[in-house]
């Protein structure tokens, strides 16, 4: 029998991957107002990534983890730079079909080198650790902890780095994107090599946790989209709570109501935000309309 | 004229298929009027009145669960249970149409899809009724010809309905809609009442195939049901040939079932990324789809010509 | 004066966020007058009309068209009133043509009468010979004279036209004015912003004044022109 206090730890912890994942995601949408439908897919090939090097190769966790994350950027960006910036000016809907078919191309391709079967990342961290009398898991507040930790430092680079402020110069004022070129293009470019860090990094953390397949990026996407509706689209701090809001609901719904009814408490809480307050709860502006 | 003729010998041409040929192609051809039915009714709604959705499977889906449930406990005809699951869908999607019209753009997109994620939970989640992930099975259906016939004349139906529709005042509002939704709501046009009325249209079509595919597989499931895959199918077919065109749908159904059929027999491995490819290209390359490169080029006559011949006519003598 | 106000604006207040854009705004534009609306840029003109063909909502205040309330309708159901517009920037649904433009905002009629309408409406603006031109391919001053065209398919009885003469060379001005004025002997009350002074001394026989959201005068263009308050917002 599991206690409340428990349950609510327990989301708050899958709550902070989320928040690693959904903050890239509004990174994204904060600088060139595209919704990138791929973001699951970043995280599905993190996560199937990781388990080839850990498992297949026996290279260290942490190690993988740089590895993978830093991989993930440098095809963030070249995603940005060869298809994505091709059609950022052009109506949402078209850079939302793109992304939409990336995805739909990521999965394919992940089924062709990992095959459509679960991978796990057994042995990795197991067990559980007391803490405040509750008995947590080891995996999730491993990965709880480097998630925020990074989620954290991708916001210090924001708010201080020359790079990072320029970054936000550009999601606050989107004109300039256009009287400055080049140089908003290499912002866009870096940018969403940040935001695949980002999920490459989620997915590795996550690993351990959950058995991982190339088809798990639809069910995480959806739940990154919740998070930023939810906390307010492109405020990256609006994300963070969102994301251990979403993940607090996630494990007490699927508690309460099982998991698939669970899992539809997030969806018609998305709809709900979407129809209702559209701006989220963090976020300035009426986007949705 | 000639398109007329054209059409009129591919219909005969249809009819008597199933008459001289083996099951391979009744098969082939029943999968493809399935997708020119769902393209047709995609293209209602996110080709004419612009509001791209990503979760019309939920309608499919639904009519399938509808006309198979009818089918096991009320024991009505197939045919009569495939309507009833077409009518399920309309009656579902007019208040979701109310309520989801109210987001645009890539809000409404993605709406939509965690809407189909809302049902397929549903449907997996309410075993009592479902059986959830194991499934409903029918009898099977040992000919396919009476299934043919009636996806075939429904398919025939939504190709002449966007028809009327393209040559339409309805149709020019949802063009409006699509171009411009709060300049033509302060016009006048009833902006509100017509983009239900073509999301409640585009939900029939669906509604009724789903059910037909129900016989047609003899056997649903949720992710059967409300597989994305069919939905990136349709989306690519019609995005491919044109979105918001009377051809449009008709040229994509049927060059992707042809390429689909011929990757599912020679690079299996590769078919389910198609769509994602085919999708990319046409937005990279064509956005309008081939039909209207062919309308460019001056290959086809645009659109909407009962306006035109409207216009062309010598003034009425004197109005009454 | 004797004549009934047709539409009747009544201490109509709107904030944008912090903005005060109408401050208890108040006016009345008499049936069959052609009433112009003058003020300085940010002074509340656009806001108002958006205010009264419903596109904004007022803060508090009262608009009425025919002793009906208009603020809490829908702008599609202001336009079936009987109240029309057009743009300060042409909005033309630029991927049809010309006749399906007009013929789109039809309602009521069969589809033949409706092209009939369109088709007389675009003879009286002379561009008939463009009916079948895809719309976005138009010069600026043909897309006015479409929009004026498709304002006009319900037989509005109040026309609202928001810079009607902006940006237009002088003959195509005074042809849209000539049109106007045959608008107006057809008995069409005509309420209008423009900045061209000239013209609206011309056309108007009562203009507004209106600074910082409020109406601060009104009468014939002659005393306009000689107010001291008006003077003062001016210059």
């Amino acid at each position: 029998m599991r206690t409340l206090a428990e349950l609510l730890a327990n989301g708050l912890l899958l709550g902070g991957i989320y928040a690693l994942m959904a903050c890239g995601l509004n990174l994204i949408f904060g600088v060139m107002r595209v919704i990138n439908f791929a973001h699951g897919e970043f995280l599905a090939f993190g996560a199937l990534l990781g388990v080839s090097l850990v498992i297949g190769h026996g290279v260290p966790f942490l190690v993988a983890l740089v590895l993978v994350a830093a991989a993930m950027g440098v095809f963030g960006y070249l995603l940005q730079a060869a298809l994505i910036e091709r059609v950022v000016d052009g109506p949402p809907i078209m850079s939302l079909l793109l992304t939409y078919s990336v995805s739909t191309i990521l999965v394919n391709a992940g089924i062709l080198i990992w095959g459509g079967g679960y991978r796990g990342m057994p042995g990795v961290f197991s067990g559980s650790v007391p803490v405040l009398g509750m008995n947590l898991s080891q995996a999730r507040l491993v990965a709880f902890a480097i998630a925020l930790g990074l989620t954290g430092l991708v916001y210090g680079f924001l708010a201080r780095s020359m790079l990072g402020k320029a970054i936000r110069a550009v999601s606050e004022l989107p004109e300039i994107a256009t009287v400055s070129g080049i140089a908003a293009a290499r912002i866009r470019y870096l940018t969403f090599g940040l935001g695949g860090m980002m999920a490459g990094a989620a997915g590795v953390l996550m690993a351990p946790m959950f058995a991982s397949d190339p088809q798990m990026g639809a069910r995480f996407v959806i739940k990154a989209f919740t998070v930023i509706i939810v906390g307010g689209m492109g405020s990256y701090a609006g994300a963070l709570v969102g994301a251990l809001l979403i993940g607090i609901v996630e494990v007490t719904g699927g508690y309460v109501l099982g998991q698939t009814f669970g899992t539809a408490i997030l969806y018609v809480l998305m709809i709900g935000f979407l129809l209702f307050r559209p701006s989220g709860l963090f976020g300035l502006r009426v986007v949705a309309r | 004229m000639t398109a007329w003729i054209l059409g009129g010998a591919l219909v005969a041409a249809a009819a008597v298929l199933p008459l001289v040929t083996a099951s391979y192609l009744v098969s082939f051809t029943i999968q493809l009027f399935l997708f020119v039915v769902l393209a047709y009714s995609w293209n209602v709604i996110s080709g004419y009145t612009g509001y791209t959705s990503f979760g019309h499977t939920s309608f499919f889906g639904i009519g399938a669960y509808g006309a198979t449930l009818m089918m096991l406990h009320w024991k009505l005809p197939w045919l009569l249970a495939c309507a009833g699951g077409g009518l399920l869908a309309v009656a579902v999607a007019l208040p979701l149409g109310v309520v989801m019209l109210r987001l645009r753009g890539s809000f409404f997109a993605i709406g939509m899809f965690g809407l189909a994620r809302v049902f397929e939970a549903v449907a997996f989640g309410w075993a009592d009724l479902t059986r959830g992930g194991t499934g409903l099975y029918l009898p099977p259906a040992y000919d396919l010809r009476p299934l043919y016939y009636a996806l075939g004349v429904l398919a025939l139906g939504m190709v002449l309905l966007t028809w009327r529709l393209d040559n339409s005042r309805f149709g020019l509002q949802l063009l409006a809609i699509r171009e411009d939704e709060d300049g033509a709501e302060a016009l006048g046009i009833k902006t509100t009442r017509l983009k239900v009325r073509a999301f409640v249209l585009s939900a029939v079509g669906p509604g009724v195939s789903g059910g037909f595919y129900a016989v047609y597989l003899s056997f649903i499931d949720p992710p059967t049901a409300f597989s994305p895959a069919t939905e990136l199918t349709t989306i690519a077919m019609v995005l491919f040939g044109g979105m918001g065109t009377v051809l449009g749908p008709l040229v994509g159904a049927a060059v992707l079932s042809v390429l689909y059929e011929g990757l599912w027999a020679r690079f299996p491995q590769v078919y389910l990324g198609a769509g994602g490819v085919i999708i990319a290209a046409v937005v990279l390359l064509m956005p309008r789809g081939v039909m209207a490169v062919a309308m460019r080029r001056g290959w086809l006559p645009h659109g909407r010509g009962t306006l035109r011949r409207l216009a062309a006519r010598p003034a009425a003598p004197a109005e009454a | 004066m004797g004549a009934r106000p047709l539409l009747l604006v009544d201490g109509v207040v709107k904030r944008f966020g912090g903005v005060m854009a109408l401050n208890g705004a108040s006016c009345a534009v008499t049936e069959g007058s052609v009433t112009g609306l003058i003020g300085p840029n940010g002074s509340g003109k656009s806001t108002l009309f958006a205010c009264i063909a419903g596109v904004e909502r007022p803060d508090e205040g009262r608009i009425t068209f025919q002793g009906e309330r208009l603020d809490e309708r829908t702008p599609s159901e202001i336009c079936e009133m009987g109240l029309a517009r057009t743009f300060q920037v042409t909005r033309l649904f630029r991927e049809m043509t010309v006749l399906e433009n007009l013929v789109a905002v039809a309602h009521g009629r069969s589809d033949a009468a409706a092209v009939r309408r369109a088709q007389e409406l675009l003879e009286m603006v002379e561009i008939r010979r463009l009916e079948h031109a895809l719309a976005g391919t138009l010069s600026y001053g043909q897309r006015k004279l479409v929009e004026i065209a498709r304002a006009l398919m319900f037989a509005p009885k109040l026309l609202l036209l928001d810079e009607p003469f902006a940006g237009i060379n002088p003959r195509l001005q005074n042809r849209i004015l000539g049109y106007l004025k045959a608008l107006h002997e057809g008995g069409v009350t005509l309420f209008l912003i423009d900045h061209e002074m000239r013209i609206l001394l011309d056309v108007c026989e009562t203009v507004l004044a209106i600074d910082a959201g409020e109406v601060i005068a009104s009468g014939p263009p002659e005393e306009i022109r000689r107010n001291p308050r008006v003077l003062a917002a001016y210059f």
